[in-house]
């Protein structure tokens, strides 16, 4: 049995140590997907709502911030796959944000403070 | 800290949302008030922790038109509320004021939800809500694709939602920014009068003395009001356990009296979703942080707090029958949590009998109506009147003496 597996991440090859997680293979190797300063580029996914930049926190299942696309199968947390041969791991990058409101504008009328 | 005795005019024992709320209005009306606010450890059991943030007035107390009134009066000031509290704090608390929604499913519920908000137009005399159709419903919520069985929904334009940890912290930091003390992690072990207007408070902090007290510790509020009870009956078993754990749930305790029960509830949340949901659906919502916590449950089972899958599945069916595409989604979590719910469902806030210096807090809805907690309950706690929506809400009606 080999040591190693090769998973490909953004269809780029990867050879990581067999038995440990997508997400920890993919930390382990964060230099040679960052070639910038940009922190986004380092992400894992962006986050649905803000779209802000996340990457893994817990690595023990509980707070969703190393999902990703695995297999073709989307939001997986991969703190908690084993990596395997062939592999196919997508970031999950999307920079569309919602910005909730909270102005006074936003506010059904009988219920702005100026009416009061 | 131990035998560090403090004096305050008030102490709230409590600092959930119900207790923060009336602390907040009780600073802003005397900026030279020595408030103190106890707060126990987030292990135990904390209402205003696990709930979804609804500000809900629609479809409720039917046959307490008072109460609904106070609901609807509490959604129209919270605006205000949090603009004071983002200036005081500087915490930007997310809110939807965007009405609310409760989907039927079926010919029959959709009727008789209609039924319900007729008889409600009759006895408030207005009612800013009514049912949609489908094709309506559909209009205000595009990007979710409902089931088949989905008939319409109640509609109400008074409704939304808050962020409530965010409204929870932004109390808690104005709060400090005024000048009150809170007091974390602390055990309030008993309460006792020293006179009618003179109070101990024995906490893992030692004892402190007010000359005001506001009971705001939701279901262990029977313990802690049970001194002012006369039956001896409801005043046996109030021993405390000596570890903290063995108490998570109150289970061991005897009711002081206050005719309040535990209502449990479990929901289930999925994980982040992109933003489709701006008009909050009731047992199924869009959370600022993008999940959906589905639930809707209303349980009798005492102080037990664990999640039950057969009962959160239930939850789970009924949410895929409005939303089939949550059927793609995973469940990230699953969490209990137990109302503070009065018998009769209605808010009591009431001095204890005669104990005109102590005012009970309890009530479920605690985000809905922390905006007239803030700003009409101080005043009584001071000695003064009820809004005249919460005048009938003391313990008289349960045939307390107060």
């Amino acid at each position: 049995m080999s040591d190693t597996v090769k998973i490909y991440v953004d269809e780029k090859m990867m050879e990581v140590p067999a038995g440990i997680s997508v997400a920890a293979a993919i930390l382990g190797h964060s230099h040679s997907h960052n070639h910038s300063n940009d922190q986004s580029r380092k992400a894992f996914h962006n986050n649905s709502m803000d779209a802000s930049p996340r990457a893994p926190y817990c690595l023990m299942g509980v707070c969703f911030e190393c999902m990703m696309e695995i297999d073709g199968e989307a939001n997986v947390q991969s703190c908690l796959v084993t990596v395997q041969d062939g592999m196919q791991v997508k970031r999950q990058l999307n920079t569309e944000a919602f910005h909730y409101k909270n102005t006074e504008d936003d506010l059904p009328e009988n219920r702005r403070t100026n009416n009061d | 800290m131990q035998n560090n005795h403090k004096e305050y005019d008030v102490v709230v024992v409590g600092g959930g949302i119900s207790g923060l709320a009336v602390a907040y209005g009780l600073c802003k009306n005397n900026e030279k008030l020595r408030l103190a606010i106890i707060d126990s450890p987030t292990e135990l059991n904390k209402a205003s922790r696990t709930n979804v943030g609804l500000l809900w007035c629609q479809s409720k107390f039917l046959d307490v038109p008072d109460f609904a009134r106070w609901g609807f009066l509490s959604c129209k000031h919270f605006p205000e509320l949090l603009q004071e509290l983002k200036e005081i704090s500087k915490i930007e608390i997310p809110v939807n004021f965007t009405g609310g929604l409760i989907p039927t499913l079926g010919e029959a519920e959709f009727t008789q939800r209609g039924d319900y908000i007729q008889k409600l137009k009759t006895a408030l005399g207005a009612y800013p809500g009514s049912m949609i159709s489908r094709s309506e419903l559909e209009s205000k919520l595009p990007k979710i694709k409902f089931g088949e069985e989905v008939t319409g929904a109640a509609w109400c334009e008074e409704d939304g939602v808050v962020e409530p940890l965010l409204l929870f912290r932004a109390y808690r930091s104005a709060l400090k920014k005024m000048g009150a003390t809170i007091l974390e992690d602390s055990m309030v072990y008993d309460v006792q009068a020293k006179d009618n207007n003179a109070y101990k408070v024995m906490t893992s902090r030692g004892e402190i003395t007010c000359e005001r007290l506001v009971l705001a510790a939701g279901l262990a509020n029977r313990r802690f009001a049970s001194f002012a009870f006369n039956d001896s009956d409801n005043a046996t078993n109030l021993d405390m356990p000596h570890n903290l754990h063995d108490n998570l749930y109150d289970v061991s305790y005897n009711h002081g009296g206050l005719p309040i029960f535990a209502d449990k509830g479990q929901v289930l949340l999925t994980e982040r979703l992109p933003f489709v949901m701006p008009i909050p659906l009731l047992g199924c919502t869009q959370t600022f942080g993008g999940t959906v916590i589905i639930g809707f449950k209303h349980e009798t089972r005492g102080h037990d707090a664990t999640v039950v899958p057969e009962a959160v599945s239930q939850e789970g069916a009924w949410a895929l029958r409005v939303w089939p595409e949550l059927a793609q989604k995973r469940i990230i979590r699953s969490w209990p949590g137990l109302r503070v719910m009065p018998n009769d469902k209605v808010a009591i806030y009431s001095h204890l009998p005669n104990h005109p210096h102590v005012t009970v807090i309890n009530t479920h809805s605690a985000v809905t109506l922390a905006a007239v907690h803030s700003r009409y309950l101080p005043e009584y706690i001071m000695g003064g009147d009820l809004h005249e929506c919460a005048e009938n809400m003391t313990l008289k009606r349960f045939g307390f003496a107060c």
